[in-house]
């Protein structure tokens, strides 16, 4: 995350160096701890201590209020041999490769088209809008149109088609998987696409009078040209997927259950290990949290090693 | 930022941010009045000055029927005692809230819920109230005690321990196959005893087309009732904690055992569901079955108030239930119990002793069960109507915990090992065989890792 | 279309096939752009005319219009299942958490784009780092720090963690929209003598104004839909947010005469706002997105 952010700065230094003496230095210094200082206390109480309390929590058995008991690094070890906490992660590692891979996918797909055509303004509008949608109600609706007896099996029916069993045990995460991708297209769509039109058109204009056909285009132009635009949505991909909760949630669950443990996820292992299932073991809860946070922050460290390089001109 | 737990299992060390929460109220104190002044009108803060005010935590919200007949005892407890009741209708998840409130000086004089989840919250934490004195005080208006109205066979969930009632019931939901029988009226005439015999009538229901079982199976708990019913029959009261509780897991190779899981499971296998009972969301098949589209639905007695008072039920449907039949000859009654409790930091203890003393009188409670309706937890109210017939299986059966406890007793290793295990044999996922394989082998890693 | 040109002049079996998979790349990604936005329509569509039907007419004529524009749906979910209350909650703490993290951020962010002191980076550098720090770690110490103090099941208490929820992402927006800002104007008037604070709200503000902007919508847009937290911090129902009302909702469709009507018209009730909002400043919310993604 730290590395999202070293290129921005450098070349738009607004405040020469050799002004730094200046009176108007002076005055920006006076100035700085009035102004950050509200934000950073905020920031301290509900990012830093919590982060800090949780690391305590996570070393401790407690079931909410009472007495805690110190159990060391028992929980991690606890944790990496509990079969549910293995299907979350690997629930997680699966939204963040596979459904993500299918995201970028389907968000080149549509750059490409959407580059090129009439209304793109007001169609990538609309395949934007999802994902400023309540994941519950997109759940809500979700479940509606695919269970058993619902919209679209009767629409298929319509057509002489068999009811599907979308929403039983073995293809419950499919469509959990598939309801993400859904929703975030659109912005993954939006992002590449922001990085697509800074390609100057010449380029475009060059290829074709070489010859190039809309695939060779894309494959040649846009692609090694919005390496770096990926590179940061694949980054916010990273950070966006470990949160997901309320799809999931509301997909799942139902009355007053958490969803199988089955299509699980990191914030859901979180959530039913303290709150969910009255199960209230906050230590573990927390240490899974943590657990989950280390692997995901060494993504992203790694995903920016990978595809850092020198930023092209152009 | 939490630098320690004290004798009174307080964490300290909180106070620095509050602070800087407060510092930072000053700068931005505008837009705080702003949230605040949307926030007040709800909350219930104490200010009796005139006369004793008593704060009760719900869980109902008040959109709800059962909530809104409360409401009347309520202020009828109001009037006969002069005490002012303070409620907060939080829903289901009251005790999460209540959890929170036990590190503050906060809390409740009295709460409802399950003893599953008062006892997660309240036992395990050591923050309930010894309810032995209050057991043996008279019920308002009567000349008995509550320990003598309340039925001994829900002790084994109500106490701790170390035997100290924590819960006193209120109400309790019995779990039984329900049906309609009006349709079914040989069914009604002569309810099978045995699972041969109950076998045999599925069978016949199936090879003429119906299906003769209902089941939403994307509510785990529903599902994992089949298993645990069965088990319960085949080990007797107690037996099934004792399988589940075994670090070993070698109970479930027991071929009483595995006849039994393989039978139930093959009801998935061979269609005694209707279609789909596995891809929908609930109440989707328990509507189907009040309309008749299946025969047999395994679930607790809120049957009636779902078929009646939220009018699910046609017309001509008579509610009838019927004993889970037996594999052995345990005939055993599950039930789960409801009710109050009172939090060790509570200030009005009097008062909530008053309020649940005035609760459980006879008129009060019947009214109430009535219309709602549900089962009184006292033995000597005699019931009509829908909830006639699992009444008298309860009275003429032995009673015991739904699961024996287990959701109470050990919540995590139901909710990650027997609940999913149990609804992957209940929507054929996993044959008989492959539950009890699967179900052994998790049990001994999950007693392994948590001791 | 110069490429098809090229494809279309060959003959032989080879170039036809070259044409149709030039062909295929070209239009699958287009029919996929339709298909999409049809569908997006399509479930919105489904979803306000099925607020108006019963239940049985939701599953046995989906798209068509209700048989009559009733109202009642609407009623059961706005009174009945509070999701009045719940809409009033929601604006008042999103509209005060939202304002006040841009209260917090701008001055942040502005100092913080100007100074280079090690301090600043570092500081920088942990807001962003915030962005990635997700709400199931941090929800529990904040529970109980809430109750400690006795802000849980209290709009204030989640007033308060929204507006630092808000805070890291806001911070790093508006940080690199001040670096993009030229330093001219604002150093003038610092040798002016205007002083920092007038420097700040009379020139840099309406500077960044488009910048302010856009990370309240972005800010306003992600509370309103946040739901652990709320999930967590508030039990009551007259406390509930709209998030929170809406699964009490969708797990107790059964209480009263509850349909699935109500519940998409509950379902309604949180989305047309956000809807009413994406229509009014989503072009200004998709550039900014484009800025704080892009370089």
């Amino acid at each position: 995350m730290t590395l999202l952010h070293e290129r921005r700065d450098a070349p738009t230094r607004s405040v020469p160096p050799e002004r730094r003496g200046s009176p108007v230095d002076v005055m920006r210094r006076r100035m700085f701890w009035p102004f950050v200082a509200p934000a950073t206390a905020l920031f301290v109480v509900f990012f830093v201590g919590p982060t800090i309390g949780v690391i305590w929590i996570s070393l401790n058995e407690w079931a909410g209020a009472g007495p805690m008991s110190w159990r060391g690094l028992k929980n991690y070890v606890t944790l990496v041999q509990d079969p549910t906490f293995q299907t979350a992660f690997s629930n997680s590692m699966k939204i963040l490769v596979l459904v993500g891979g299918c995201v970028f996918l389907a968000s080149f797909a549509l750059t490409a088209a959407l580059r090129e055509m009439k209304g793109k303004r007001l169609a990538r509008s609309i395949i934007f809008f999802p994902v400023l949608v309540s994941g519950i109600v997109i759940a809500l609706v979700w479940g509606i149109l695919f269970q058993h007896g619902g919209t679209v099996n009767s629409v298929l029916g319509n057509f002489g088609v068999e009811p599907i069993s979308w929403l039983n045990s073995s293809n419950m995460f499919t469509m959990i998987g598939l309801g993400m991708v859904w929703i975030n297209v659109g912005l993954y769509t939006t992002i590449i696409l922001a990085g697509v039109d800074r390609i100057p058109i010449y380029l475009y204009e060059e290829a074709s009078l070489a010859g190039a056909n809309a695939w060779q285009r894309f494959r040649y132009v846009t692609l090694p040209l919005s390496r770096d635009v990926v590179s940061v949505a694949a980054v916010l991909w990273t950070i966006e997927s470990i949160k997901i909760f309320e799809f999931i949630f509301a997909f799942g669950g139902t009355t007053n259950d958490m969803p199988p443990t089955s299509v699980w996820n990191s914030a859901l292992f979180v959530y039913g290990e303290s709150f969910g299932s009255s199960a209230y073991r906050f230590g573990y809860a927390s240490a899974s949290a943590l657990l989950m946070l280390l692997v995901f922050t060494a993504f992203v460290v790694l995903l920016r090693r990978l595809t850092h390089r020198e930023p092209l001109e152009f | 930022m939490i630098r320690g737990i004290r004798d009174d299992g307080r964490v300290t060390g909180i106070r620095t941010p509050s602070r800087a929460v407060v510092g930072t109220a000053a700068m931005i104190g505008p837009l705080l009045a702003v949230a605040a002044c949307g926030a007040d009108d709800g909350s219930a803060e104490a200010s009796g000055e005139e006369g004793q005010v008593l704060h009760y935590w719900s869980m109902w919200q008040d959109s709800e029927p059962d909530a809104q007949y409360l409401q009347e005892a309520i202020d009828e407890f109001e009037t006969e005692t002069g005490i002012t009741v303070e409620v907060e209708w939080h829903g289901r998840d009251v005790m999460n809230k209540v959890l929170a409130a036990q590190n503050t000086d906060s809390v409740p004089d009295v709460v409802t819920q399950s003893t599953s989840k008062v006892g997660s919250v309240m036992v395990n934490t050591d923050q309930y109230t010894d309810l032995s004195s209050l057991y043996e005080q008279e019920v308002f208006g009567e000349d008995v005690t509550i320990g003598e109205v309340i039925n001994e066979d829900y002790e084994v969930v109500t106490t701790t321990e170390s035997g100290e009632p924590f819960l006193v019931p209120f109400f309790v939901h019995a779990y039984a196959l329900w049906y309609d029988a009006n349709r079914l009226n040989e069914v009604a005439a002569s309810p099978p005893e045995t699972w041969d015999d109950f076998a045999q009538i599925l069978e016949e229901t199936r090879s003429s087309g119906q299906s003769p079982l209902a089941l939403d199976g994307d509510i785990g708990s529903y599902a994992s009732i089949w298993p645990g019913m069965t088990l319960a029959r085949i080990l007797g009261p107690g037996g099934l904690l004792e399988l589940a509780t075994d670090p070993s897991g070698e109970g479930w190779e027991d071929p009483a055992i595995r006849d039994a899981m393989v039978e139930i499971g093959e009801l998935a296998a061979s269609g005694y569901f209707p279609d789909g009972y596995d891809a929908s969301k609930w109440p989707t098949v328990q509507r189907q079955w009040f309309d008749g589209e299946a025969d047999f639905l395994l679930m607790g007695s809120w049957v009636p108030l779902e078929g009646d008072t939220k009018g699910w039920a046609p017309e001509d449907f008579e509610l009838a239930a019927m004993n889970f039949p037996a594999f052995g000859d345990d005939r055993s009654v599950p039930f789960e119990a409801y009710g109050f409790a009172i939090p060790k930091k509570a200030k009005n203890v009097d008062a909530a002793e008053q309020f649940i003393a005035f609760m459980l009188n006879k008129d009060t409670l019947s009214t109430w069960a009535n219309a709602v309706p549900v089962l009184p937890a006292r033995t000597d109210l005699e019931q009509a109507g829908s909830l006639e017939g699992i009444y008298t299986i309860m009275q003429d059966n032995q009673l015991t915990p739904l699961l024996d406890g287990l959701r109470q007793y050990h919540p995590d290793y139901y909710s990650k090992i027997f609940e999913p295990a149990g609804r992957d044999l209940m929507l054929g996922e996993l044959s008989g065989e492959e539950f009890i394989a699967h179900i052994k082998e998790q049990q001994a890693n999950y007693w392994e890792l948590n001791q | 279309m110069k490429g098809q040109d090229v494809a279309t002049t060959g003959r032989n079996t080879a170039r036809a096939h070259r044409h149709t998979v030039a062909n295929f790349v070209k239009k699958a990604p287009r029919s996929l752009v339709w298909l999409l936005v049809a569908a997006n329509i399509a479930v919105l569509v489904f979803m306000v005319l099925a607020s108006f039907k019963t239940s049985g007419e939701i599953f046995d004529s989906p798209w068509s219009l209700p048989e009559e524009w009733n109202l009642d749906n609407w009623t059961e979910a706005w009174v009945t299942s509070g999701f009045g209350q719940a809409a009033r909650n929601t604006v008042i703490v999103v509209a005060a958490a939202s304002v006040s993290v841009i209260a917090l951020s701008a001055p942040a962010a502005y100092v913080l784009s100007r100074s280079q002191s090690r301090m600043a980076s570092g500081l920088t550098v942990a807001f962003v780092m915030g962005i990635g720090i997700p709400s199931q770690v941090l929800v529990i110490p904040i529970f109980v720090m809430l109750a400690e103090v006795g802000l849980v099941n209290s709009l204030p208490g989640l007033y308060f963690v929204y507006t630092a929820l808000g805070l890291p992402f806001s911070v790093f927006l508006l940080t690199g929209f001040f670096r993009s800002l030229p330093s001219e104007l604002e150093e003038a008037a610092l040798l002016d003598g205007a002083g920092p604070l007038r420097t700040f709200f009379r020139v840099m503000l309406p500077l960044a104004r488009s910048g302010i902007i856009t990370a309240l919508t972005l800010t306003i847009l992600s509370l309103w839909n946040e739901t652990l937290m709320a999930l967590v911090l508030l039990q009551e129902t007259a406390n509930y947010t709209l998030s929170v009302a809406l699964l009490a909702f969708l797990s107790t469709v059964q209480y009263g005469s509850g349909s699935y009507g109500a519940l998409l018209a509950g379902a309604c009730i949180v989305v047309l706002p956000t809807l009413a909002v994406y229509i009014w400043l989503g072009r200004r919310l998709i550039e900014g997105i484009s800025l704080g993604s892009g370089k």
